[in-house]
C-alpha cells in the first residue's frame, strides 16, 4: 500500500469511527448518514488506486530514481488551448438561469452545453490522434 | 540533470483570444487570481460601506433591506470568490512547478474550472442588478430567510452562482490530487513533495468531501423555491435544521479549505526567510491530516444554540482540532528558533499571519465551549472571531504569497518600501477594526444590525473599528500601487530572488510553457536547497 492509499483509506477509517461513535451518542440520521458516505467515498478511491497500481507503477513513488532515467520519455499529452471550456461553462450559467427567468433560457443553455461537450470530445480524439 | 518531455498541442499563444481559450496552468493561475483580486475590491468595498454605516449609533446611512444585501454579498465574496479561490488559483500556477510537472493533469477541465468560478461569481453579484435587490439572506443562506423570506430573483441567482462555484471547486480539487499522484518528478515520493502541495491535497480531500453537500443542498433550496418542494419546510413535512446540518456539513470544513493553503504557503515563506529547512517536516504533514478529518466532525458546534444536536460531541471534537493546529505553531516557531531571519514583505505578512491567526485560534477554543457559545452566539465577537482566523489569517499569509511568488510569475520584483508600508497599514488598520468588535460581542452588540443604541462604549468602539477600516482600505489600495509601479517600472527578478529550496525555483521567471528544461534530483522536499547545498559543498 502506498502514501496515497494509507490516507484515504487512514481517513475513510476515521470517518467510520467517528460515524460510529456520533450515532450512538446522537441517534441523529443526516450527519451520521453524511459520515458514512464520507468512509465509503474515501474507501471507493483507496480501492480504485489500490487497481491502478496493479496495471502501472510510477517512477515518482520509487526512492531512488532520478529524473534523468525518464529522459526524454514523453510526460503526458497537454492541450495549450481549447475554446470549448468557457462555452461549456456559459452554457451553464445560461441554462441554470432558465430556472429562474424561463425555459426558453435553460434549452438555450442546454444547446451550448451539448455543443461544448461534442467540441471537447472532438478536441480530445485529434489530440490523441497527432 | 535531466529532462523529461512533454507533448503539448498547439494553439493561439497571445491576445485575447489566447487567455480565452488558454489551458494552460500558469495562465488558468494568473486568470484565477487576478479575478479573486476583483472580487476582494468588490466586497471590500461593500466591507467599507458597513462600517461606514454603523460608526454613528441610530444614524444608519443605508436602509435594512440594502445593509442585508451588503453583509451577505460581502461574506460570500470574501469566502467564495477570494479566499477560498485564490489557494486554488495559487496552488493551479505553483503546484505543478512544485512538483516538476509540465502542467496539470486535466488542462481542459482546468480551463473549465475557472469558467465556472468566474461566471458563478458574477451571477452571484448580478443580483444587484435585479428589481427586487441582490441576496440578502447572509452567506449561509439559512432557510427559511432564503426560502419564504426572500421571494426575489436575487436570491435564485445566489444560489446558481454559488452552485457554479462549488461545482468548480470539486473540479479543481480532482484536478490537484490528480496531478499531484500522477505527475511528480522521479523521485519525488509523496514525503518528499513540498509542504503547499500537501496543504493542497489535503485541502483538495476536503473539498470532495465537503462540496457536494453544499451542491446538494443548493439544488433541493432551487428546488423548494422554484419547483415546488418542501424539503426545509417544516409546514410540509420538511426540516430548517436539517438544511443547518447540510451547510455546517460543508461550512466548516470550508473553514479548513480556506486556511490549509495558506498554512502551506506561510510553511513555504517561513524556511526560507529563516535560513532553515522546515522544522518537523512529518508532523506538519501528519497535523494536516489530523486537522482534515476532525474538520469533518465538527459542523454542528455552528448549531449549540439550536438545542437539537448533542453539544458536549461537538464541542470535544472542535476542542481536539486546537492540538494539531497548535503543533503547527511550534513547527513553525521551531523553523524560525536560531535562524538566520531576515524579514522583507512576504515574511512581516507571514509573522502578522502567525500573530493574527493565534488570537483568531484562541477565541475558536472560546466558543468552542458551548457555554460561552451560547453567550456570544450571534455578537460581534463571533464577527471578531471569524476575521482573525480568515482575514488576520489567511488574507495576511495570501500578501505573504504574492510578495514570495509575484517575481517568479510576473519576473519582476515588488517595491519592498511600498511593501513595507502596505504591511504596517494593513496590521494597524486590521487591528483596529476588529478588536474593539471583541469587546462589543461581550457588551452584547447584536451581528447584522443595520445600526444600534448608543450605550456605553458602543459609539467609541464602532468609531475605531470603522477608522480601522479605513486604515486597511489604504493598505490595500498602497498594494494595487505597488502591483502598478513595480509592472510598469520593471525590476528583473531573475530565476530565484530569494533563495528558495524547491523546485519551481529552478526554472526561469516566468517558466517557460510547459515549465523545465531540466530537473536537479530530488532526494528531499527541497530539491533546489539540496543541489545549492552540493555546489558549495568542498
Amino acid at each position: 500500500m502506498n502514501t496515497t492509499q494509507g490516507i484515504l483509506l487512514g481517513s475513510a477509517a476515521f470517518a467510520l469511527v467517528v460515524g460510529a461513535i456520533y450515532w450512538f451518542v446522537s441517534y441523529e440520521s443526516a450527519g451520521a448518514l453524511m459520515l458514512l458516505t464520507m468512509a465509503v467515498g474515501l474507501a471507493l478511491a483507496a480501492a480504485y488506486l489500490a487497481l491502478l497500481r496493479r496495471r502501472a507503477s510510477l517512477a515518482a513513488d520509487q526512492r531512488d530514481v532520478r529524473p534523468s532515467d525518464a529522459r526524454d520519455e514523453a510526460v503526458g499529452v497537454f492541450a495549450s488551448h481549447s475554446v470549448w471550456p468557457p462555452v461549456l461553462a456559459l452554457g451553464c450559467a445560461v441554462g441554470l438561469t432558465g430556472l429562474i427567468y424561463g425555459w426558453w433560457l435553460a434549452v438555450l443553455g442546454a444547446a451550448g452545453v451539448t455543443a461544448a461537450l461534442v467540441g471537447l470530445v472532438r478536441d480530445d480524439r485529434a489530440a490523441r490522434s497527432r | 540533470m535531466s529532462t523529461a518531455a512533454a507533448l503539448p498541442v498547439p494553439g493561439p499563444r497571445v491576445g485575447l483570444l489566447g487567455w480565452l481559450t488558454t489551458t494552460n496552468h500558469k495562465h488558468i493561475g494568473i486568470l484565477y487570481m487576478t479575478t479573486t483580486l476583483g472580487f476582494f475590491a468588490l466586497a471590500g468595498i461593500m466591507a467599507l460601506l458597513i462600517r461606514a454605516d454603523l460608526t454613528v449609533p441610530n444614524h444608519p446611512i443605508v436602509g435594512r433591506q440594502t445593509y442585508a444585501e451588503l453583509f451577505t454579498l460581502h461574506g460570500t465574496g470574501m469566502i467564495f470568490l477570494v479566499i477560498a479561490p485564490f489557494g486554488l488559483g495559487l496552488a493551479n500556477y505553483i503546484l505543478p512547478l512544485q512538483i516538476g510537472a509540465p502542467d496539470m493533469a486535466y488542462p481542459r477541465l482546468n480551463a473549465l474550472s475557472y469558467w465556472l468560478f468566474l461566471l458563478g461569481g458574477l451571477v452571484v453579484m448580478s443580483g444587484l442588478l435585479t428589481r427586487d435587490g441582490a441576496a440578502a439572506a447572509g452567506w449561509v443562506a439559512y432557510a427559511p430567510l432564503s426560502t419564504t423570506g426572500s421571494p426575489g430573483a436575487g436570491m435564485d441567482l445566489w444560489i446558481v452562482g454559488v452552485l457554479m462555484v462549488s461545482a468548480s471547486s470539486i473540479m479543481t480539487a480532482i484536478n490537484l490530487i490528480a496531478t499531484t499522484v500522477l505527475y511528480r518528478a522521479p523521485g519525488m515520493i509523496m514525503w518528499r513533495i513540498p509542504v503547499f502541495c500537501w496543504d493542497m491535497v489535503v485541502t483538495s480531500l476536503i473539498i470532495l468531501m465537503a462540496f457536494p453537500p453544499l451542491a446538494a443542498t443548493l439544488a433541493m433550496l432551487l428546488i423548494d423555491r422554484r419547483l415546488g418542494g418542501h424539503a426545509f419546510d417544516p409546514s410540509q413535512g420538511g426540516s430548517a435544521v436539517v438544511y443547518q446540518h447540510l451547510f455546517w456539513f460543508f461550512g466548516h470544513p470550508e473553514v479548513y479549505v480556506m486556511v490549509l493553503p495558506y498554512f502551506g504557503m506561510i510553511t513555504e515563506i517561513i524556511p526560507v526567510f529563516s535560513r532553515k529547512p522546515v522544522f518537523g517536516y512529518t508532523a506538519f504533514v501528519l497535523t494536516t491530516l489530523a486537522i482534515a478529518g476532525l474538520s469533518m466532525a465538527v459542523w454542528a458546534h455552528h448549531m449549540f444554540t439550536t438545542g437539537a444536536v448533542v453539544n458536549p460531541f461537538f464541542s470535544a471534537m472542535s476542542l481536539l482540532i486546537a492540538v494539531p493546529t497548535g503543533i503547527k505553531y511550534v513547527n513553525w516557531i521551531g523553523t524560525m528558533w536560531r535562524g538566520a531571519i531576515v524579514f522583507p514583505t512576504a515574511m512581516l505578512f507571514a509573522v502578522g499571519f502567525l500573530l493574527n491567526f493565534l488570537i483568531g485560534g484562541v477565541t475558536g477554543v472560546m466558543i468552542a465551549s458551548p457555554p460561552i457559545d451560547f453567550w456570544a452566539e450571534d455578537t460581534y465577537f463571533i464577527v471578531a472571531h471569524m476575521h482573525y482566523v480568515l482575514g488576520g489569517g489567511s488574507l495576511f499569509a495570501l500578501f505573504a504569497a504574492v510578495y514570495y511568488w509575484f517575481p517568479k510569475i510576473t519576473g519582476v520584483m515588488l517595491r519592498e518600501r511600498w511593501g513595507r508600508l502596505q504591511f504596517w497599514l494593513v496590521f494597524v488598520g486590521f487591528n483596529a477594526t476588529f478588536w474593539p468588535m471583541h469587546l462589543l460581542g461581550l457588551w452584547g452588540m447584536q451581528r447584522r444590525v443595520v445600526t444600534y443604541p448608543d450605550l456605553p462604549g458602543w459609539h467609541a468602539m464602532n468609531l475605531i473599528a470603522s477608522l480601522g477600516s479605513a486604515v486597511l482600505g489604504l493598505g490595500v489600495l498602497v498594494f494595487l500601487w505597488n502591483l502598478w509601479v513595480s509592472l510598469r517600472d520593471r525590476v528583473p527578478a531573475g530565476p530565484d530572488p530569494w533563495g528558495g529550496y524547491t523546485l519551481e525555483w529552478a526554472t526561469t521567471s516566468p517558466p517557460p510553457e510547459f515549465n523545465f528544461e531540466t530537473l536537479p534530483p530530488i532526494h528531499s522536499e527541497r530539491p533546489v536547497f539540496d543541489l545549492r547545498r552540493s555546489r558549495n559543498a568542498p
